[in-house]
């Protein structure tokens, strides 16, 4: 399911207008990123947790030239799926 | 660092986009579910801006239940594997933007956040060890001190339950003999001695069984080891050494590791000439027994050369050697006579230049023979075919080996001997890259 049919299925659930759903669809992607910047960890009942994490730094090899370099620490978004969502994919 | 529920956001979408809280709520909802079903559908959901929501699966894994340790198999599932859009990669990471991976140079310390702290730790961490090295020592020296009194405590002991106030008395008298003896000749080697004192213990005492006959022996040798305790009383005597052995301990320690290396190695060339003959493997069978009885004697050593000791190894396996030629000869010949005695330490003296020689000859021809075995082990394979001619020249280029050349050239990997002993090659471990390589053609010898 690519980005279009995404859409049309959302508005066709939610009975409004393909350009009302691509709006409301950025803007809460907007809400969530303001969270995600604060830190915060969003938990969907259901579907799964958002959670920000800290990856720290660390030193890895080129294996090719063999040259070491220093990787910095970086955030990273992480997903975690919810008990109920995983027993319904693995349904079938 | 907060949770938030998505009720927290359905507020916050219909106070910003101003909707109503209940479109809001049917609008996130619905996203959730959209997301959901697209999985279920197709497995895989995009979202621009967002990110890719996608179904992977998990195989089977092995592992270990807590409880009862008994091995389980986690059951493969399917998960949802989140990527996030790299525009929302960039956004979460802003705080962080600024870094960027770094190249180290070679001498670089990989631990380079240690600070003056770390140095504490780590002089405090060899601080540790120092004193754990001490109290290493002080365990090895105490099992050394174990190791020395065990020994020389259990044959008293057997002695004690064994024997009585008669052997005790018979000791004596073997004790005078040994002091005539030594005053008589005392070139001749304490092993001999004892070889003859076994002798006449066994005359004099006919009742005796084979172990008390060991204990006899070795009580002989503690006694030729020291003449001028030869009158004491035996307790005594015993008592003496012990405390020799506190006093000497790491001396002591120190010998018996080197009889320890001694054996190792003497025991290495038994171990080959075992499988050579059985003749020598009894002999050797006796050799290690007797060496068993040699390191129980040797802590009441104490501060005895080594060179003192080696000769001591010698006579012992002299003593052996004369055993071996006649090992139930003592037991079956109780009733013999002085002559006949006399004629025995004669034939003992006869023997003793003889066989020695012959046991380094026996430890020489095994070590050859070893290294024999050795050399045939590498060059086992190439007696199958012969070489006629040259069939290629090969360039050895990057990840090819000697083993793949053969596999190559002559469909049999095993072959690769061959390609070895053509091109002398010394280490065929260690072939540099570009080095030509000659692959001759082999023909199967016609027997």
């Amino acid at each position: 399911m690519n980005n279009k049919e995404f859409i049309n299925e959302l508005s066709k659930q939610t009975n409004q207008s393909v350009g009302v759903t691509t709006q409301l669809i950025t803007d809460t992607i907007q809400l969530l990123e303001e969270h995600f910047e604060q830190d915060d960890a969003i938990i969907v009942t259901g579907f799964g947790n958002f959670e920000v994490k800290k990856k720290m730094e660390r030193i890895s090899v080129n294996p090719v030239t063999g040259k070491r370099y220093l990787i910095p620490p970086k955030l990273v978004l992480g997903f975690k799926q919810s008990n109920v969502l995983k027993d319904k994919i693995n349904e079938e | 660092m907060s949770k938030i529920s998505l009720s927290n956001i359905i507020e916050e979408l219909a106070k910003r986009n101003g909707i109503s809280q209940s479109l809001s709520d049917s609008f996130l909802h619905a996203f959730f579910k959209t997301i959901e079903k697209g999985l279920v559908n197709d497995g895989i959901v995009k979202i621009k801006g967002f990110g890719t929501f996608k179904l992977v699966d998990v195989s089977n894994r092995g592992s270990v239940d807590v409880n009862t340790g008994a091995r389980i198999t986690i059951k493969g599932y399917r998960k949802v594997a989140f990527t996030p859009d790299s525009s929302v990669k960039e956004f979460v990471n802003r705080p962080f933007a600024h870094f960027e991976p770094a190249e180290l140079s070679d001498d670089y310390p990989i631990d380079e956040e240690l600070t003056v702290e770390s140095g504490i730790d780590s002089y405090e961490v060899s601080g540790r060890e120092e004193r754990s090295l001490q109290t290493k020592t002080e365990v090895i020296q105490a099992i050394a001190l174990e190791d020395v009194s065990v020994p020389v405590m259990m044959p008293s002991v057997e002695e004690i339950s064994e024997e009585e106030s008669v052997k005790q008395s018979q000791q004596k008298d073997e004790c005078l003999l040994d002091e005539k003896e030594a005053e008589r000749d005392k070139d001749i080697l304490s092993g001999q001695k004892t070889a003859d004192e076994s002798v006449v213990v066994v005359e004099q005492n006919t009742a005796n069984e084979s172990v008390e006959q060991e204990n006899a022996i070795e009580n002989d040798e503690n006694m030729a080891e020291y003449p001028e305790e030869m009158d004491m009383d035996k307790a005594y005597s015993e008592s003496h050494h012990h405390r020799s052995e506190n006093e000497h301990n790491g001396s002591n320690f120190g010998c018996l590791l080197s009889v320890l290396l001694v054996l190792i190695i003497i025991g290495i060339h038994i171990l080959g000439s075992i499988s050579k003959d059985a003749v020598v493997n009894d002999y050797s069978k006796q050799l290690s027994k007797e060496y068993e009885n040699e390191i129980t004697v040797k802590p009441n050593l104490g501060k005895e050369l080594e060179a003192e000791w080696n000769t001591k190894v010698e006579s012992s396996t002299e003593k052996i050697s004369s055993k071996g030629v006649t090992p139930s000869e003592p037991v079956k010949n109780k009733p013999e006579t002085e002559s006949d005695n006399a004629k025995k330490t004669d034939k003992n003296v006869s023997a003793l230049p003889t066989k020695p020689t012959s046991v380094v000859q026996q430890i020489v021809l095994s070590e050859s023979l070893l290294a024999k075995d050795i050399k045939d082990i590498t060059i086992a394979d190439t007696t199958e075919y012969v070489y006629d001619g040259v069939l290629t020249t090969h360039t050895l280029g990057n990840g090819e080996t000697i083993i793949r050349l053969a596999q190559k050239y002559y469909g049999d990997k095993r072959l690769w001997p061959y390609i070895v002993k053509y091109n002398h090659v010394d280490d065929f471990n260690k072939v540099g890259i570009g080095k030509k390589i000659e692959i001759p053609k082999l023909v199967r010898k016609t027997k």
